[in-house]
């Protein structure tokens, strides 16, 4: 698996994971990250348990392992949490898992022993210590109903979870960023018209993305986006028809 | 050799064989189940003791004086009725526990595998050892987790064996009655016909009991020599007993 340092400033660091050539065929590619500040590092959206092994190893590259405190969970699927039995058996004594008030006892069927913070509907601080502090903010119904996107206003990083998430073929990958963005938008538009939910939640997430100071938009699948991308990505993903999977019902109806 | 990984840490750890550890766990289980299937009519034998005592009971009042004593076995019979009931929801509840521990055994073995696979991923990476050192302590951790968990499947098959052996005494009794209810019957006069149907149908559900007893005893007999296999390879020591593998004649030098 691949590790990609996004951003540092002393010992705060974000560093994405993914791309990985070892990753079994049939599981979707996804990127997992690393933020640390002052000796204390937050997991977001670490992977699924068959990706474990290579992250484990490639995040102990970067960091120790029990250095994690934090695991931030943006919400149930299994790419995102179905390891969190063994990254809570590695990690930190006490590191406290975050997820959506409503996911937690679903995601208990994965562990019910470990310790979950539940996360409010309007979203809540994550103090890393160091002066960094990453704000858990609302992205319900994208697609799941119970979802956050996690922002360094620090770093100007927001990790968007499946906003923004494209299936790209490994022969376009590389780079972790996205090069040419109109080029991109094939990769990601099936995902966001069928995965994406409801156009309200679409818009108001979008009106509250654009009150950020935004440098890099880090999706869980895919690539990312800096600079002018991150406009790019929320024009396009503003006038975006999602749900497509409604079509489905006409047939019955 | 694939499944088999030395987890070194600090020298307290051992192999474990996840691949044997899984097939003598599912054989364990499959003779574990064969064990309760041989158990399933039980609930049905038992209460057609009870209405055969009720009836018993019944006809002991018609016959007055002479049913007096059949009466008595009546009475008897019923609380070797009590006994089978209580037994049989002890192992509907043994039953559910045992495939619970199972599930356990089989999920602590597939992390115990994700973490080996993980060990020998950080292997290939240069200074790891603080994360392998993490590792090695939550492969101990649930490699203990199973290993309690194998012990209380053991326990429980002792339990159930235990309660095989309360059903073979309520058998041994039950034939008694029947034989006493028989001698009984050839001194009721007029009744006698009633109460040697009695003594005769009790004989055919304590032969059908018997038969029970039996066809658990086999896989009950393989479920413990499975049991003791699995001890061996899971490592026994229970916490607070030291961690050491080897107690119970360990595998692990495979
Ligand atoms: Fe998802
Ligand atoms: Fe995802």
């Amino acid at each position: 698996m691949k590790s990609f340092t996004i951003y540092q400033d002393g010992d705060h660091r974000w560093v994405a994971f993914g791309q990985d050539p070892d990753k079994p065929e049939e599981i979707i590619d996804t990127n997992q990250f690393v933020v640390t500040s002052s000796d204390t590092g937050c997991l977001l959206d670490p992977g699924g348990a068959e990706l474990f092994p290579d992250m484990v190893a490639a995040l102990s590259r970067e960091i120790s392992v029990d250095t994690i405190q934090h695991l931030f969970l943006t919400h149930q699927d299994p790419d995102v949490s179905s390891a969190i039995t063994l990254w809570d058996e590695v990690c930190a004594d006490g590191m406290k898992i975050y997820i959506s008030w409503m996911w937690k006892g679903f995601v208990k069927h994965f562990d019910n022993a470990a310790r979950f913070v539940d996360v409010p509907d309007e979203g809540m601080d994550l103090n890393l210590g160091g002066g960094v502090t990453l704000r858990a903010m609302p992205a319900h119904y994208l697609h799941s109903p119970g979802n956050f996107s996690v922002y360094d206003p620090k770093a100007k990083i927001l990790f968007t979870g499946d906003i923004g998430a494209a299936l790209v073929p490994e022969s376009e990958q590389g780079d972790i960023f996205v090069q040419n963005f109109d080029h991109h938008i094939q990769f990601m538009e099936p995902f966001h018209k069928r995965w994406m939910v409801s156009a309200r939640a679409r818009d108001a997430w979008v009106a509250m993305v654009r009150n950020l100071d935004v440098n890099i938009l880090a999706p869980q699948h895919g690539l990312l986006f800096k600079g002018d991308d991150v406009q790019r990505f929320l024009d396009w993903f503003g006038n975006l028809e999602v749900g497509n999977g409604l079509s489905a019902y006409q047939q019955y109806t | 050799m694939a499944e088999t990984t030395r987890v070194s840490g600090a020298g307290t750890h051992g192999r474990i064989d996840s691949r044997r550890i899984q097939h003598a766990a599912g054989e364990l289980f499959t003779e574990c189940l064969n064990v309760f299937n041989a158990f399933s009519n039980l609930n049905e034998l038992s209460e057609d003791l009870r209405v055969l005592s009720l009836n018993a009971e019944l006809a002991a009042g018609r016959a007055g004086d002479s049913g007096r004593a059949v009466r008595a076995l009546t009475q008897y019979t019923r609380e070797l009725v009590n006994r089978l009931n209580q037994a049989r929801e002890s192992i509907i509840k043994l039953n559910s526990e045992t495939h619970r521990r199972n599930a356990a055994v089989l999920r602590d073995l597939h992390a115990l595998r994700t973490l080996e696979r993980t060990h020998r991923a950080c292997e290939r990476e240069e200074d790891c050892r603080e994360t392998e050192e993490a590792l090695n302590k939550a492969h101990e951790r649930r490699r203990q987790e199973m290993a309690d968990y194998v012990v209380a499947l053991t326990t429980d098959l002792q339990n159930l064996s235990a309660l095989n052996s309360t059903v073979a005494e309520v058998i041994a009794q039950s034939d008694s009655i029947a034989t006493n209810m028989a001698v009984e019957a050839a001194l009721a006069g007029s009744h006698e016909a009633e109460f040697r149907t009695v003594a005769e149908t009790m004989r055919g559900y304590v032969e059908d009991l018997r038969n029970m007893v039996d066809s658990a005893a086999v896989p009950m007999k393989k479920a413990e020599e499975r049991s003791r296999t699995l001890i061996n390879l899971a490592g026994s020591g229970t916490r607070g007993q030291g961690t050491s593998h080897g107690e119970g004649g360990g595998k692990e030098e495979n």
